[in-house]
């Protein structure tokens, strides 16, 4: 069944280019009608973006130092740099129902099966399935999607899931002692190995508490823009697993010379 | 219209425009009617004789495809729909306009339903109130569709009813 469907998938990759054409006049139309001053105005944000990026660049590079350091100390192998693809969206799905979009990078560009997909402020997906030149990327918001997340503040994991409306995740069934707060800033946890930890997923804005009162739900808004974003990028690197036994060696050293 | 081979394209090229639509982004889409079950369901109100239940169930399984919903959701709705728009059809054709269209709202809430049923089987989904619009502007291209091809319905009328 699969196989079928990634067949017909390929099949309808030209249909998909085609298709999209009429949603895509319409948005270099509203590209091309853009006034001066609201380019001005795009301008001058994005050179303000720039210079908070670059002094978070700066602080970056000193902490890089650091944490190489204090792995070398730990004896840990030093994380390679993982490696980036960068892909455009060529086509975008929305529907109450389901919500995906179309990569123009597929096998023939090391694409693969599972891999998380992120643009410039976290991550929007997954990759579903893999055509030669192109990919299905399963988006967060989804209702069929959920991701391992935890909160920066509390350390609290959870698992949110698709609303199918954009923008919108749910935590849903948490135990009413489950420290989670409006205002948490929930990052990937890297548990189930298919995203890395640390990435930003969205920001807790509502919670709910069920009829029994013994249960609650979260709404996370998810800033990523999804749905309007045309470039996004790739990592090869799997979720890194900690290499048990030489930690231990390195404790039992320290130990046993103090 | 009456060649059979012309009818047969426009069919084809409904169908493709009908995919084209689903297209639209984000602000406008919550707004849009299922596309593709108005021009199934007009067809078979204008010419059941040149839609049969294979080219319905084909459309249902492109739109499908390409929208990534459940497969064979839309299939069952529009072969479910056209089934029944076409049992109802030589009735609805002595209806006023106005009860015709409340018929065609119908049709829409049937098929907004069933996808809604048969997506919720699997998964459970979220729905916000915005989902139903798509019955009241599906509504709207009835009379549209009407005052193009009322003289056509009626010449069919004499022969098929």
């Amino acid at each position: 069944m699969l196989k079928v469907k990634g067949a017909l998938f390929q099949a309808l990759y030209p249909a998909y280019q085609v298709l999209h054409v009429p949603a895509q006049v319409a948005h270099s139309v509203s590209d091309y009608a853009k006034s001066k001053q609201s380019l001005i105005d795009e301008k001058k944000d994005l050179e303000q973006d720039l210079l908070v990026l670059q002094e978070k660049m700066l602080t970056l590079y000193f902490l890089e130092l650091e944490n190489k350091e204090l792995k070398q100390l730990l004896r840990s192998n030093t994380k390679k740099a993982a490696q980036m693809k960068a892909g455009q969206i060529i086509s975008m799905m929305i529907t109450p129902f389901s919500h995906y979009a179309i990569l123009n990078r597929g096998s023939q560009h090391k694409i693969q099966e599972g891999q998380p997909v992120f643009n410039t402020h976290g991550v929007i997906g997954l990759v579903e399935q893999v055509g030669l030149i192109n990919a299905k990327v399963i988006l967060l918001t989804d209702p069929k999607m959920a991701i391992p997340v935890e909160s920066t503040r509390s350390g609290e994991r959870a698992l949110a899931f698709g609303t199918g409306q954009p923008g919108e995740l749910e935590i849903r069934h948490v135990a009413m002692v489950a420290d989670l707060k409006v205002g948490d800033t929930l990052v990937t946890s890297g548990l189930g190995g298919k995203f890395l930890p640390g990435y930003q997923v969205g920001i807790i804005t509502n919670v709910n508490t069920d009829h029994s009162k013994k249960f609650k739900s979260y709404l996370v808004k998810n800033q990523t823009n999804s749905d309007k974003s045309r470039y996004v990028y790739l990592l090869d690197e799997q979720v890194p697993t900690l290499n048990i036994e030489k930690v231990e060696e390195a404790v039992n050293e320290s130990s046993s010379s103090s | 219209m009456n060649h059979p081979q012309v009818v047969n394209k426009l069919i084809w090229l409904s169908f493709f425009v009908a995919l084209a639509l689903t297209f639209i982004p984000e602000p406008l889409r919550a707004w849009c009617p299922n596309w593709m079950l108005l021009w199934v369901i007009c067809w078979t109100i204008i010419c059941p004789s040149k839609i049969g239940l294979a080219k319905v169930a084909f459309a249902g399984l492109l739109v499908d495809l390409i929208t990534g919903s459940l497969m064979g959701a839309h299939v069952i709705s529009y072969v479910v729909l056209a089934v029944i728009c076409f049992r109802v059809r030589p009735l609805f054709m002595f209806y006023p306009i106005l009860q015709q269209t409340l018929l065609f709202a119908m049709y829409g809430l049937l098929n907004a339903m069933t996808l809604f049923w048969l997506n919720s089987l699997l998964v459970h989904q979220p729905l916000g109130w915005d989902y139903w619009w798509q019955v009241l502007s599906f509504a709207i291209f009835w009379p549209l569709v009407a005052a193009f091809a009322k003289e056509h319905i009626q010449n069919n009328l004499s022969r098929h009813a």
